[in-house]
């Protein structure tokens, strides 16, 4: 029975992954982890200045336990931050999270406007276009790697 | 029957002053003013180090405003690429009449050179106007915005400011603002019609 589940287990991610790499488009990737964590809609604008940049994906926690977004690694920038924009009387201003809530059972939406990963003081010049790499941290599963296609400003406001 | 022509004189009548149905104010995306907001009297400068004269220089024109800087990397990006996006898809009759302004909220980071190459990426056309944290705000404050706060320290701070871009139309007040989460389709369906119709017009068609 133990070999028909492995068996089955890497069937399905073998098949989930060759759905993947059918998508015509980078952001439509899913990546999934063993502990249940679906990233997906994942993509970055070209900076304008050449110091910051945001970064943007969906986290789907399927899974029973609440997991938590700790950090983001990258070698293209000398630091990350999750950040907020939140609007108040007006005044629109960006909150640095400490870490971000990944309860289980839901999805969180990281997308103009609202939170995004903020990676300032870049390493190096980035276009669009490109494509850049980065790893979430969770307080529980493993880290994910992340293939981040590089878009236009104008195309991530349409997203 | 005669008021069966009756009808069809009035459709015709319409029909031959109105070739294209008029736009009304209800059918702008953006948001409504209560009270339409007079456009500011100010100077600033602009990134060639001129003076600008706000009222004047934009006189005749539907004029976008926003507060951000060029270390945003969310809000003011997005903003600036959607309306220059939607911009070249516009015809030249309907694009040459905007004139897009930002107003820096962080003067200290935003040299002449950096804006203006920040704005390039964008459109090359579009105004940048710094002034001293002072006058920045008074202006805030007479378009009912409240005044830019900057957290954090070092260089890493970043400014907190409105997210709204007013629009001014050719009678030199703001009827409408568009917030955060405005999308290119709304600008593209707005534009048009705030340079196309006097806002007077607008109102009558109400």
């Amino acid at each position: 029975m133990k070999p028909f589940s492995v068996s089955a287990i890497a069937l399905s991610t073998f098949a989930f992954f060759a759905t993947c790499t059918r998508s015509d488009s980078a952001t439509e990737t899913a990546l999934v982890s063993d502990h249940n964590l679906i990233v997906s809609h994942v993509f970055a604008p070209a900076p304008v200045s050449s110091d910051v940049m945001s970064l943007y994906f969906t986290i789907e926690n399927t899974g029973q336990k609440d997991d938590t977004l700790l950090t983001v690694r990258t070698a293209i920038a000398e630091h990350t931050s999750v950040h907020e924009s939140v609007t108040e009387d007006g005044m629109t201003h960006m909150q640095a999270l400490v870490s971000l809530p990944l309860p289980a059972g839901q999805t969180v939406e990281l997308a103009p406007g609202g939170v995004h990963v903020m990676l300032s003081d870049l390493t190096q010049s980035i276009s669009e276009g490109d494509t850049v790499y980065a790893d979430l941290v969770f307080a529980s599963a493993p880290s994910i790697a992340l293939r981040i296609p590089v878009v236009s400003y104008a195309d991530a406001a349409t997203r | 029957m005669i008021r069966r022509l009756s009808l069809i004189t009035i459709v015709a009548g319409v029909l031959a002053c109105n070739a294209t149905p008029p736009p009304k104010p209800g059918d702008l995306r953006g948001m409504l003013y209560v009270d339409p907001l007079a456009k500011p009297e100010f100077e600033l400068v602009s990134t060639a180090g001129d003076t600008f004269s706000f009222k004047e220089e934009t006189e005749g024109f539907v004029t976008l405003l926003f507060f951000g800087y060029t270390s945003c990397p969310d809000i003011c990006p997005i903003h600036m690429a959607s309306i220059a996006s939607v911009l070249r898809t516009l015809t030249p009759q309907v694009a040459h009449r905007v004139k897009v302004v930002m107003v820096t909220t962080d003067p200290e980071r935003d040299t002449p050179e950096r804006f203006r190459k920040w704005l390039d990426a964008f459109d090359r056309s579009f105004i940048g106007l710094t002034g001293s944290h002072e006058d920045v705000n008074a202006i805030q404050r007479q378009l009912l915005l409240p005044r830019a706060v900057t957290v954090g320290d070092g260089d890493d701070y970043t400014v907190g400011h409105s997210a709204s871009v007013i629009a001014f139309t050719t009678d030199n007040r703001a009827h409408v603002s568009y917030g955060f989460g405005t999308r290119q389709a709304d600008w593209a369906h707005d534009l048009p019609m705030l340079v196309n119709s006097s806002w007077e017009s607008l109102e009558e068609e109400r």
